[in-house]
């Protein structure tokens, strides 16, 4: 019986041990995927609100008469974003209204910096870049 | 007691479901995040497409002007320039310009009513109907096309294509979804159109004298804030039914300089002709919505609409550009009158000019037991010496000059192209009083011509055939072109003394034993003016005829002692 009882509790640690074993293995593979995910989803928002503020940009420069106001409605449009501990900077990268109506696009460029909340050897910052185009409706008709 | 193999397997089995639920979810949840991305990406192409359909309708959607003279007396307006100088125009209208051609018909229409109404229409209301007709061929064209979806669709692609959608697909790009979803509205109703009329400085706002433009015909600006360069400007209603004579006349509604915009389906759908008729039979649009597609080829596709209300930002002056009034000075004649019988009679008739000539008149037997009157000689043409144009149409003797000034001024205001520019009978007489026009007169003989015009669209000048054709070689296909009205007397024999006054006595021969009794000299000064209304469609919308003459009475009488 003695004997039993001391095969029993060999079994009993051997079980524990075994489920420790299996959730440190499980969680080494769960935790970076679940990490990776929200990296993943970080991206993807800052990619959408990269060219949401392109879009606008665009549009404000698209209102204006002249490349000064444009280029200063374009960072108007701007101003709202604060820079916050994942995404770092949003600015524009490239912008080009034309002087008269021959040329009748605006387009513009922005970048975005972006930390990665959980950073992976070799993709700790990330830059997103959007551009758009309008048409400009802010021309008088000469 | 004995342990089952699915007890020692339980935290693999539940890690591994974990995991791939956890997976799962977070693709999901990308997928999420990308697809709403995507739809977003879809929509500001859809927007920056919509826009350019928008901008791009204004200009780039023609109507070529046919062959017919009705559509070509369009040509004027067939240009963006509001008066361009070599007077040729164009051969296109669009969705700029259609308004234009809708004010020159309009004006025509007017200049035809009120000749009409005064009994000298001859064959301008055939001509202003001709003129209503080509109007409106050209707008019912412009509308089919602007109606047909396929002329807008390069325009939405070429912006649509450049903004990205990379969300939905790395391949994916927006294009043209054909169909229902592309339709036009009629906006803005009862709102400005781009065709600015002259505020109360130009009498009856620029309108023939015996024709009034209904108030509910024009408005200011109905724009929320009013640009202060526009805020006494008046403008015709859009899609309102202008009424001139037995005609409709429709102009597209275009708020004072805002730009094309977006706008929302609900407002866009209210106002569209199918749901909230109009009684203009092909009204032309000035809104338009439009569907793009996005996606890439075997993965989801996002669709978005779009609404944008057009506006090209121009205004022009209701105007019939490059026309002129012709002004003609018949030939002046001295005619000299005797009494040989006890009652005038007009022995002779002479030419004089601009520069006075001392003239004479001798009659036999010239007065009663006269054997001759000589009225000796008299100065003739002192009432037009060195004269402005100004004063041989409205001076002394002047008559009842007002109808004659109200024509002139009203076809100043005709002529001017300029937005905010307008015409008072002070800038009449102004223009008319012009130096050179003295100059001219000393140096003519005969029948002389003026012709007044705007060069430029916003000053009116009066000259000779030959300098006018020169400052305006735009003139020389129209100068010689008659008004299509019948003319009119508007001044019936005005007179006046003659002045200075001549010599009080004529030079008297008694016939033989009979004596002397008076010998009397006395002249006046006549005017006769005729109107002739043009209505413009050949460019002339008038002609001024000025006859002056000048009579000198001879009486002698003798009598047997």
């Amino acid at each position: 019986m003695v004997s039993n009882i001391r095969q029993i509790g060999r079994k009993g640690r051997k079980k524990r041990g075994t489920s420790l074993v299996e959730a440190i293995v499980a969680a080494i593979i769960i935790v970076p995927v679940a990490l990776f995910l929200l990296d993943l989803s970080v991206l993807v928002l800052a990619n959408s609100i990269n060219d949401k503020a392109v879009k606008n940009a665009a549009r404000a420069a698209a209102n204006q008469p002249d490349g000064a106001s444009a280029w200063q409605a374009a960072n108007v449009s701007l101003a709202s974003f604060r820079s916050s501990p994942i995404v770092k900077s949003l600015t524009i990268k490239s912008f080009s209204f034309p002087p008269s109506n021959a040329l009748e696009t605006v387009s513009c460029t922005t970048k975005m910096e972006v930390k990665l909340p959980v950073p992976f050897p070799g993709f700790n910052n990330i830059t997103f870049l959007a551009r758009a185009e309008e048409p400009i409706v802010g021309h008088k008709h000469k | 007691m004995k342990i089952s193999r699915n007890d020692k397997g339980s935290m693999i089995t539940l890690a591994t479901v974990l995991l791939l639920f956890l997976i799962v979810l977070g693709l999901g949840f990308i997928a999420f995040l990308m697809f709403m991305g995507g739809q977003s990406e879809t929509k500001n192409a859809t927007d920056a497409g919509t826009l350019n359909v928008g901008k791009k309708a204004l200009d780039d959607v023609t109507v070529n002007l046919g062959p017919q003279a009705n559509q070509q007396i369009y040509r004027d307006v067939a240009t963006d320039d509001p008066h361009a100088p070599n007077g040729l125009g164009g051969n296109q209208i669009n969705l700029r310009r259609i308004n234009r051609v809708w004010a020159k018909a309009l004006l025509i229409q007017a200049n035809a009513e009120d000749a009409r109404i005064k009994g000298s229409a001859g064959s301008g209301s055939a001509n202003a109907t001709q003129a209503y007709n080509g109007a409106k061929t050209i707008s019912d064209q412009l509308s089919t096309r602007l109606n047909n979806e396929t002329n807008l669709h390069g325009f939405f692609n070429d912006y649509a294509s450049k903004n990205s959608v990379r969300m939905l697909g790395k391949s994916a790009q927006i294009k043209v979804k054909s169909g229902a979803n592309w339709q036009t509205s009629a906006m803005d109703r009862g709102a400005e159109s781009n065709i600015y009329i002259p505020d109360n400085s130009a009498p009856n706002r620029g309108f023939p004298p015996h024709l009034n433009l209904n108030n509910s015909n024009f408005t200011q600006s109905t724009r929320s804030n009013i640009p202060a360069n526009a805020s006494n400007y008046s403008f015709l209603k859009g899609y309102n039914s202008i009424r001139i004579g037995n005609k409709s006349f429709w102009f597209v509604p275009f708020l004072y300089d805002a730009k094309p915009h977006l706008v929302s389906r609900r407002y866009f759908e209210q106002m569209q002709p199918a749901s909230n008729p109009i009684a203009w039979t092909n009204p032309v649009p000035n809104a338009f919505s439009t569907e793009g597609i996005a996606g890439q080829t075997g993965s989801v596709n996002e669709t978005a609409r779009s609404w944008v209300l057009t506006n090209p930002r121009q205004t022009f002056k209701l105007a019939i550009p490059h026309s002129f009034l012709d002004i003609q000075l018949d030939q002046m004649k001295s005619k000299w009158y005797f009494y040989p019988v006890g009652f005038p009679i007009k022995t002779q008739e002479r030419n004089y000019n601009y520069i006075p000539t001392s003239q004479s008149s001798i009659s036999f037997p010239g007065g009663v037991g006269c054997t001759s009157v000589s009225s000796g000689s008299t100065m003739i043409g002192t009432e037009v010496a060195f004269r402005s144009l100004d004063h041989i149409i409205f001076g002394g003797p002047s008559g009842n000059t007002s109808e004659l000034e109200s024509y002139m001024v009203n076809r100043m205001n005709e002529m001017v192209t300029e937005v905010g520019e307008s015409k008072s009978a002070s800038d009449l007489h102004r223009c008319l009083r012009d130096a050179s026009t003295t100059a001219v007169l000393a140096a003519s003989q005969g029948e002389t011509h003026f012709y007044m015009f705007s060069p430029n669209g916003k000053d009116v000048v009066v000259r000779p055939k030959a300098l006018a054709i020169a400052q305006a070689p735009w003139l020389a296909t129209k100068i010689n072109k008659n008004p299509d009205g019948s003319e009119r007397k508007l001044i019936n024999n005005a007179k006046s003394v003659m002045l200075p006054l001549p010599s009080p006595f004529c030079t008297v021969v008694p016939l033989p034993l009979f004596v002397m009794v008076t010998n009397l000299k006395w002249g006046t000064h006549h005017k006769d003016v005729w109107w002739t209304p043009g209505t413009g469609y050949n460019g002339n919308v008038g002609k001024v005829r000025v006859f002056r003459s000048t009579k000198v009475n001879s009486l002698g009488v003798c009598v047997f002692p």
